[in-house]
């Protein structure tokens, strides 16, 4: 996935090399930012501010090997500070374009790939009640399918901990579903 | 078949799993990244500049790191004691000068602030009249009378021994032949 050889270029201040770095990482870290934010613009921005911290802390990396969940906790790190100060709650609303969008999808057997807008809107309906850390546990375990040492390794949570939130994640997910769909 | 509200999100969930969202452009935040690296780069060479003058004989990041930080903290340190210093010394330049204008106003006649002045200025105070406790008269006696005791001793110190006399008539000529030169 990502060239050790790569990476160890980067590390020794190779620009050139951290130019093709960002062109594959930046895929991974706009996924999960996307999925964890919702809005394209912020999460090109929360992309941006990532790949640098991971040129200016490059050298401090373990190994290389360890490289994409030390991308990802850096990217989980900046959505979780974005989502702090975005604490306003408002109550949600499942617009029928929303409700449309889901029944269709759900109700055909055929499977038709989702857009950016939807899987924003999708997303944000669904995880409107769960915490950021919840938030984060679905994102990287049901959507990013990641084991729970891995989740681990990114949030520094204890794997019990982690099996719990996404339990209660989905549970809320579930009650949302049966509220207004 | 109704689905029930599982699978209604087990199905949700599958479909987000397999619409992974992509980055329509990476060459632009490419682009932007380099960008902001190259800015940032930029801000801290200047600073960086002058340590890389001075230590750019250390390979090793850490120990450079180290001597960095090290010579920092000499540096503060150093401005440090030199404001006390230059504070202390401000401090007794302006006691001076007040002990000194009480004392060409008349103010202050006591014999301790007259000789401390002399003591710093090197320069006899102007007035005649001194004044001068019982207290500290039978200080100033005493001190006179166990230098004379001293004094005494010492002479007959010189004089018990021929050597030492010797020693000291030879030094008292060349200190005098001195002093004539002069």
């Amino acid at each position: 996935m990502f060239d050790q050889k790569l990476i160890e270029e980067c590390r020794k201040g190779n620009l050139q090399n951290f130019r093709k770095l960002v062109g594959i990482a930046s895929q991974y870290a706009f996924s999960v930012a996307f999925r964890m934010l919702g809005d394209e613009d912020l999460t090109k921005d929360i992309v941006q501010e990532s790949m640098v911290t991971v040129w200016q802390k490059l050298e401090n990396i373990g190994s290389s090997e360890s490289f994409k969940s030390w991308l990802y906790k850096i990217v989980i790190n900046k959505c979780y500070d974005h989502l702090r100060k975005r604490k306003r709650r408002h109550e949600f609303r499942a617009d029928e374009q929303t409700w449309a969008i889901i029944s269709n999808h759900t109700s055909s057997d055929q499977f038709s790939e989702l857009e950016l807008k939807e899987t924003a809107q999708i997303i944000s309906f669904l995880t409107r009640n769960l915490s950021p850390k919840q938030k984060a546990v679905f994102v990287l375990g049901d959507l990013e399918e990641m084991t729970a040492e891995e989740i681990s390794s990114i949030t520094g949570m204890s794997t019990g901990n982690i099996k719990a939130n996404l339990h209660y994640a989905r549970k809320k997910m579930n009650k949302m579903m049966g509220k207004y769909i | 078949m109704m689905m029930t509200e599982d699978n209604k999100l087990d199905r949700l969930i599958n479909i987000l799993r397999e619409s992974k969202p992509l980055l329509d452009n990476p060459e632009d935040i490419e682009e932007k990244v380099i960008e902001r690296i190259l800015q940032t780069d930029k801000k801290e060479e200047k600073s960086s500049d002058i340590f890389d003058y001075l230590f750019s004989w250390v390979y090793v990041s850490w120990v450079r790191k180290s001597l960095i930080a090290a010579s920092v903290l000499i540096v503060i340190i150093f401005g440090y004691q030199q404001s006390m210093i230059l504070k202390r010394m401000n401090d007794l330049a302006a006691r001076t000068i007040f002990k000194e204008s009480l004392m060409t106003t008349g103010i202050m006649g006591n014999i301790d602030d007259k000789l401390l002045l002399y003591k710093l200025t090197d320069r006899k105070p102007d007035d005649k009249q001194v004044t001068i406790s019982e207290r500290q008269m039978k200080r100033l006696i005493n001190s006179i009378n166990e230098l004379q005791l001293k004094y005494n001793e010492l002479i007959k110190l010189i004089e018990e021994n021929p050597d030492l006399k010797k020693f000291v008539d030879e030094k008292m000529t060349k200190n005098n032949m001195k002093k004539l030169k002069l």
